[in-house]
């Protein structure tokens, strides 16, 4: 580096260090700015790219895994009629489809009936991907702008019968969206119990674990809140219409310094086992 | 260095693509072992420095993108990862299990208590019992059970690269 001026020559001599405070830098910004709108621009673009190959993946996916299955039926055909039992065997490999489309018709009711028996007007959505780390709960569904989808719009589900919260819409791509659940720590919904009408606030716990916390709860309410109790949305956020199922109460705690209860609860849906989800774009 | 670069974000992002997709399928109570991080410090380890800080910063932000979280946030760790570990280049004899793992487990430790000081100095609204909590022992285990395969998979692949004489991901600054 002689020749290049004592400036250059110690760049280079630190350029390691003087990247990584760079990027690290660059990090922080992001971070501190989260939420400027002209931060956020390339978060969306990101997201519509990689939103669209996650959904190319899993069509993939889906498509290989029905060509190893329709591989294997031909194969099992084959073998059949080898046996001359092809009649016999291609029935039987008939009434197991029958079987699968009964289940995917049932399904399908299920979200139908759930659609209807709503008052909301709901925008059916499959889920193609979740959060790959376990800080962030956040899923991405099929559905984005084209379909009528905006940001902060509430997501519900319909599982064992009920209709519960599932979360917000952070983020809204071209064809698909971010899914913000309840679960995530940074979640805050205001609600109150069904029974009892006890108003409080209700936040995820971060990372995956299933569980919510209900804050802010008058320490009167001890004695009329009870374990099992539903607590539902008190639409007192103006962004979660009122009613909406959150979840039953697993414990109830009370500091003596604290004027207020410490209740833990356990939401009404499932999110492990979520797989379709319903955007609410006009409540009544 | 651009070409060990772009071919280790090629795979990271392939890698992050499967884990938000069909790696759900492994997923226990919620939880699946971290594929991109353990994969990341194996290739860390193996660059030198600005490749790995490079890398880091490109996984990370890639990472921000799809979580819809806060931007830069797996940034920072991943650069500072990046950083530390390329410092390591050449300092680690790597055996088919016991390194693999001590390394997985290493990754799972400092992700978690970088997550949480990230979040402690950024005031991100998390607590210490949103990252020590059980799903955190979960994601230790899931992770080390992962990490003989993936530095299986790896190795192989990086044997190849470099028998092949057409890049690979060991190359100097």
């Amino acid at each position: 580096m002689r020749g290049h001026g004592p400036l250059r020559g110690l760049v280079h001599r630190y350029r390691q260090g003087l990247l990584t405070l760079l990027l690290l830098a660059v990090s922080s910004l992001m971070i501190f700015f989260q939420g400027t709108p002209g931060v956020a621009q390339p978060q969306q673009i990101g997201l519509a790219i990689f939103s669209t190959l996650e959904g190319v993946i899993t069509g993939v996916v889906s498509g290989i895994s029905n060509v190893i299955t329709n591989w294997g039926d031909l194969v099992a055909a084959k073998q059949k009629l080898d046996a001359d039992e092809a009649k016999l065997k291609s029935l039987a490999g008939v009434e197991r489809e029958v079987v699968a489309l009964t289940d995917e018709n049932v399904r399908l009711k299920e979200q139908l009936a759930f659609k209807t028996a709503t008052p909301y007007t709901l925008l059916p959505a499959q889920i193609i991907a979740k959060d790959p780390s376990r800080v962030y709960a956040s899923f991405t569904i099929n559905q984005g702008y084209l379909q009528g989808v905006k940001k902060d719009q509430p997501v519900i589900a319909y599982q064992n019968n009920i209709y519960g919260l599932v979360g917000k819409i952070q983020m809204v791509g071209l064809t698909t969206s971010v899914v913000q659940p309840i679960l995530d720590g940074n979640m805050y919904v205001a609600a109150r119990f069904q029974n009892s009408r006890f108003e409080g606030l209700v936040s995820g716990k971060g990372s995956n674990e299933e569980a919510l916390k209900m804050s802010y709860v008058e320490k009167k309410a001890a004695e009329d809140v009870h374990l099992g109790d539903l607590v539902v949305t008190s639409g007192l956020d103006s962004l979660y219409p009122e009613g909406l199922l959150i979840g039953r109460v697993h414990s109830i705690s009370a500091k003596e310094y604290e004027t207020s209860l410490d209740i833990a609860l356990e939401p009404v849906i499932s999110f492990s086992q979520l797989e379709y989800v319903a955007v609410i774009q006009r409540a009544p | 260095m651009i070409k060990p670069l772009l071919w280790g974000l090629f795979f990271l992002l392939l890698v992050v693509l499967l884990q938000t997709t069909v790696w759900n399928v492994t997923a226990l109570w919620g939880v699946k072992a971290d594929l991109v991080l353990v994969l990341f410090f194996f290739l860390a380890v193996h660059n030198n420095v600005i490749p790995s800080t490079l890398l880091g910063f490109l996984t990370g932000l890639s990472i921000d993108f799809i979580t819809g979280g806060t931007p830069g946030y797996h940034a920072f760790i991943f650069t500072l990862a990046g950083y530390i570990l390329g410092h390591w280049k050449g300092k680690i004899f790597f055996d088919p299990l016991a390194i693999p793992l001590l390394l997985a487990g290493f990754a799972t430790f400092y992700n978690t208590i970088a997550g949480f000081l990230i979040s402690v100095i950024f005031h991100l609204g998390r607590t210490f019992s949103d990252y020590f909590n059980p799903s955190f022992f979960l994601a230790l285990i899931l992770n080390l059970i992962a990490a003989p395969l993936i530095w299986a998979i790896f190795h192989a692949i990086r044997q190849r690269a470099l028998r092949s004489r057409r890049g690979g991901f060991d190359v100097e600054n």
